[in-house]
């Protein structure tokens, strides 16, 4: 008669029945960071009106660049004229009205208007720009100063302003 | 009766102890499966160029499933409700296959099997964005990678 005997050598306990881990899990975290930026290209310098336009209060320049805004909450954007027109600088009751606009066509044809008709000293006006992905990346946009009209601006001396373009994120 | 019963079982167990002429032994031994894996870096800043990367050392011993869940689908803007897409891509060595899937398709479990056992092995993940991020702010997702054995029934805990 043959006895058959079991020998069961376990090497290593079920994790069904010891409650150890057989599987594991890790929880990884991607991400990134993207600074502010929102600006217009330099177009610093000298934007000179010709004698005759002064005195006869007509006449546009315009100014080409480029703005960028990666903010994702829109931005705003403000002109500033220092003097609230292009004043006289020997005599400050003279000087031409002008009005300032800026268009960006492709942030939803945005087009803010500035009237610099020494109402106000300085003289400012700002709106909301929507933002896109173009306008995060950087898109054209125009600067046109139109004369429109003047006071006493047959006097000699230098007719002059400050026009400041400023981009805040919102 | 009683003397006849008890002679009986005595036969019984004289008999037993000098008839054995053969004895059986059966040996059996047997391993958990288990799989485990460490990684070299949790936090996969995406550079400039939109790729993150990060290693894994595996130990597992049986063919295994890998199942992924991101928790955003994407990466997550946390100054709007933009979603920004990005793949993961596997490299297992000691495996034939590679594997690619996108964020948005492991926002619920994903999961693929490797027939082959990854022992001491090296898996490479790679991150890439499909577009760069271009809105300032953060961000971020998070994706848990489970490890299981095939033969145990399993999936993201």
């Amino acid at each position: 008669m043959n006895k058959l005997i079991v020998i069961s050598a376990i090497a290593a306990i079920s994790t069904l029945t010891s409650g150890s881990v057989l599987a594991t899990s890790h929880d990884f975290a991607p991400g990134g960071t993207v600074p502010v930026i929102c600006n217009a290209t330099t177009f610093t310098g000298d934007f000179d009106f010709t004698e005759q336009q002064i005195k006869d209060a007509s006449g546009s320049l315009d100014v080409d660049f480029k703005v960028t805004c990666n903010s994702a909450n829109d931005a705003v954007v403000k002109l500033k004229s220092s003097n609230g027109w292009l004043e006289n600088q020997s005599n400050a009751s003279f000087g031409v009205k002008y009005q300032a606009t800026l268009d960006v066509a492709d942030a939803n044809n945005f087009n803010l208007v500035l009237d610099a008709d020494n109402t106000s000293k300085p003289k400012i006006s700002e709106l909301t720009m929507a933002t896109n992905a173009q306008v995060a990346t950087g898109v054209d946009a125009k600067l046109t100063v139109d004369l429109t009209s003047g006071w006493g601006n047959s006097m000699a001396g230098d007719y002059a302003d400050n026009l400041l373009l400023t981009i805040t994120a919102l | 009766m009683m003397k006849r019963l008890t002679w009986l079982v005595l036969c019984c167990f004289a008999s037993n102890a000098y008839s054995n002429d053969e004895v059986s032994i059966t040996l059996v031994g047997h391993i958990s499966p288990v799989c485990e894996f460490t990684s070299q870096n949790n936090n996969l800043e995406f550079s400039s160029n939109g790729i993150a990367n990060t290693t894994l050392e595996i130990n597992c011993n049986s063919p295994m499933r890998i199942s992924m869940q991101s928790l955003n689908g994407g990466l997550s803007h946390e100054q709007s409700s933009r979603i920004s897409s990005y793949n993961i891509n596997w490299k297992l060595e000691g495996a034939n296959n590679n594997v690619s899937v996108s964020a948005q398709a492991i926002k619920s479990t994903y999961s693929f099997n490797i027939s082959d056992i990854l022992f001491d092995s090296i898996a490479e993940i790679q991150l890439t964005l499909d577009e760069p991020l271009i809105y300032a702010g953060s961000y971020q997702d998070v994706i848990r990678i489970e490890m299981t054995p095939s033969v145990v029934s399993g999936g993201v805990l």
